[in-house]
């Protein structure tokens, strides 16, 4: 008797295929990532569309909404951004300045790398 | 290798992780990783979208479950080495809340990008009916587009011949957001084409230093590498439109095919890519 395909085989003996279980759990993680962005966009339209009136942030004349989410989104990713920036600049700084981080220097490196060849293959 | 589940198969994929933390965390030793930005490598550059989905699917599935490992045994493995109370308390600890950060960034981007997409639309005109039309109808198709990218993400390695088309919209979102925020900046928020800036609004006054944070910092990194390393900073300004076309591809189209294939632990580049790393997960 030949493979008979999904239509002769119970729906748990192709639950119980490993692949096909996994498979399952995949789409729950999906489905469970998609649950928590959607829950976090419907608190973000509900905080900025639903509460917060057009009228709430009229300033100078021009009827910009309050989007207080909008801004808090751009202060965190400034935030993230300048602490990166910062770290990235002191790195580079002290590179580029102190004597113990350019011990890294290319040519040190280099000799640093071929001692080290030297000993592991002697 | 053997391993005892697809999560530490992925894990391993991404060894610089391991392998750092494991060089930081040496048993009775004191080693650090340095900033070496005269380092030299070679790469092996994806030529086409299908192969860059593939190497991406290693690096976003592998970085996962490489980060959650060492979040979960980060605090006790430094505890063996030598490290001061200063390195292991205070550096390691504000790296790893870092890296949190951006890892709840990559979670919630879908979130983020649908109502940044929305409201910067929105907000254009918030007493005009046709413009807020128009920004439910690209959120919509923005969530259409997402909806695909995991329907086809779920299908397998087959889905990747096509994703091309899905990031070439997101590319065009990208784009278009851009130049939407820019106006929304400079029309909308500091109302410059109107009466100007009111010092008096902490809305106008935090975008305003907000702008300042960012455009200041990324010059003076810009100036700083431009006196060590002047053609990599070229290079960076020759290749800022490619990656802004790219930035939908690597948030959405690659996450949600990576996040679709988290059972395919196989390197996926290079003549190596046998379903699933020859071994089911």
């Amino acid at each position: 008797m030949g493979y008979q395909g999904i239509y002769w085989c119970p729906w748990w003996k192709e639950l119980l295929n490993l692949e096909g279980l996994l498979r399952l759990r995949m789409v729950y993680f999906l489905l469970f990532r998609c649950f928590w962005n959607a829950i976090l966009a419907y608190l973000f339209i509900y905080i900025d569309i639903v509460v917060s009136q057009p009228e709430a942030g009229v300033s100078n004349g021009v009827n910009t909404g309050a989007r207080i989410i909008l801004v808090v989104i751009a202060i965190y990713g400034t935030a993230q951004m300048f602490i990166k920036l910062v770290l990235a600049m002191i790195h580079h700084i002290a590179w580029m300045t102190c004597n113990c981080c350019r011990g890294t220097m290319e040519e040190v490196r280099k000799s640093k790398v071929k001692n080290l060849w030297n000993e592991l293959n002697n | 290798m053997e391993c005892s589940g697809y999560q530490e198969a992925n894990m391993y994929l991404a060894e610089d992780r391991i392998l750092s933390l494991g060089i930081y965390c040496q048993p009775k030793a004191k080693f650090f990783l340095k900033y070496v930005p005269d380092a030299g490598a070679r790469t092996d550059p994806m030529k086409t979208h299908t192969d860059l989905m593939k190497q991406r699917r290693r690096w976003i599935n592998s970085s996962l479950f490489a980060f959650l490992y060492v979040f979960k045994n980060y605090y006790f493995n430094a505890s063996e080495s030598n490290h001061g109370c200063f390195d292991r308390y205070v550096k390691l600890n504000i790296s790893m809340i870092l890296a949190l950060l951006s890892f709840a960034t990559s979670y919630f981007t879908p979130a983020i990008y649908f109502y940044v997409l929305y409201a910067t639309i929105a907000q254009i005109d918030l007493t005009n009916q046709y413009i807020q039309y128009i920004a439910r109808v690209v959120a919509l198709i923005y969530v259409i587009v997402y909806l695909i990218a995991i329907a086809g993400g779920l299908s397998g390695s087959v889905w990747t011949k096509y994703a091309e088309n899905i990031s070439r919209v997101f590319a065009l979102m990208t784009f278009a957001l851009l130049g939407l925020v820019t106006y929304n900046l400079f029309v909308v928020y500091l109302n410059l084409s109107g009466s100007g800036i009111d010092f008096t609004s902490f809305t106008q006054m935090s975008i305003l230093a907000m702008i300042a944070v960012n455009l200041v910092g990324f010059f003076a990194l810009i100036f700083l590498h431009f006196c060590t390393h002047p053609d990599l900073v070229c290079k960076l300004f020759a290749d800022t439109i490619s990656y802004w076309y790219y930035q939908g591809a690597y948030a959405q189209t690659m996450v949600a095919h990576a996040f679709c294939n988290v059972d395919d632990v196989s390197w996926g580049t290079k003549g190596s890519t046998g379903a699933h790393g020859g071994k089911n997960y």
